[in-house]
């Protein structure tokens, strides 16, 4: 009885659902941040200057941790100038950030650049 | 008739399933998720369902329990047992956020069964033998699934250190380390997919 009641889930899980869009797998952005931008209510985004010179725009959403060290921090404590390590997700055409590890200014950058919308 | 036709539309579905086909992508429908849970909610015995937790909670228990599910079970649901890793996602089902009711609200007997026995035609799979010790540290991921709604950054860090990896995310890590301290970057950085 058991056998065949799993088994009839089984078909009921399997042949069902139409086959949707491929969600992109997670990469890793190591760079300096050029810009934030905080736009409330909206996603934020945080322009990086990646380590080989490409320049990446990371979404934010508050989903996004952030992460100082070992501690729990904010997109507040994102500044211009300062080197970031990115978990990102691509969604479409939009790179969100999923987690972003926090780190030193960078001495060649320039100082905070934060923009509010 | 009634016969004929439901057995026309079966295979006028299975006709269309056989030619569009289908994916672990997708999100099970709400009637699958049912069926799945009352499914699994069956595969338990009744006198395990409400077995109450033998360990004692202590916070060695706890930093035991958290080491472990970051070495044995973080790769699917994640430190923070929200599931969203590239395999958590792409399961079918999902891996659950288990710091949702769905998981809280589950008797401790019922998570320890699901753990020790796994679930039939999903992603988990039984951990541990059938002893007294396996079955004493199923008990403490136990009391760490409990605690996952509390989690704090800090604890998040120390598991990360614990997650399984190879020599090359190793080395992306320190590669990461050394440059958010300050230090030059190595010249190959770690761009690569951390999805794999």
């Amino acid at each position: 009885m058991r056998k065949a009641a799993a088994f009839l889930s089984w078909i009921a899980l399997v042949a069902a659902g139409p086959v949707s869009a491929h969600e992109g797998h997670q990469h890793k952005v190591m760079g300096t941040v050029v810009q934030v931008h905080v736009d409330p209510g909206k996603a934020s985004h945080v322009e990086v200057k990646t380590t080989d010179g490409k320049t990446v725009v990371l979404s934010c959403d508050d989903k996004t941790q952030f992460v100082k060290g070992k501690a729990a921090a904010a997109l507040r404590d994102v500044a211009a100038g300062m080197r970031v390590v990115a978990t990102t997700k691509e969604e479409g055409k939009t790179i969100r950030a999923v987690e972003v590890q926090l780190g030193e200014m960078d001495a060649a950058k320039p100082a905070a650049d934060h923009h509010r919308h | 008739m009634v016969v004929l036709l439901g057995a026309g539309a079966g295979l006028s579905g299975l006709g269309f399933l056989a030619s569009a086909g289908f994916s672990a992508r997708d999100e099970p429908s709400s009637v699958e998720a049912f069926v799945a849970r009352r499914l699994r909610n069956f595969s338990i015995p009744r006198a395990h369902r409400d077995a109450s937790n033998p360990v004692v909670l202590t916070p060695v228990v706890l930093a035991r329990a958290r080491e472990h599910f970051a070495d044995h079970c973080a790769s699917c649901h994640g430190n923070d047992g929200r599931g969203q890793t590239t395999l958590g996602r792409n399961l079918y089902p999902k891996a659950p956020d288990m710091q949702l009711a769905d998981t809280q609200g589950l008797p401790d007997g019922h998570l320890f069964w699901i753990i020790k026995n796994g679930v039939r035609l999903t992603g988990m799979p039984a951990w541990g033998e059938d002893t007294p010790a396996d079955d004493a540290t199923t008990w403490e991921l136990v009391h760490f699934i409990r605690h996952l709604p509390r989690l704090t950054a800090e604890e998040l860090a120390e598991m990360r250190e614990s997650n399984p990896r190879g020599r090359r995310d190793w080395e992306a890590a320190e590669a990461e380390r050394r440059f958010l301290e300050g230090g030059d970057v190595a010249p190959a950085p770690p761009s690569s997919d951390a999805g794999h």
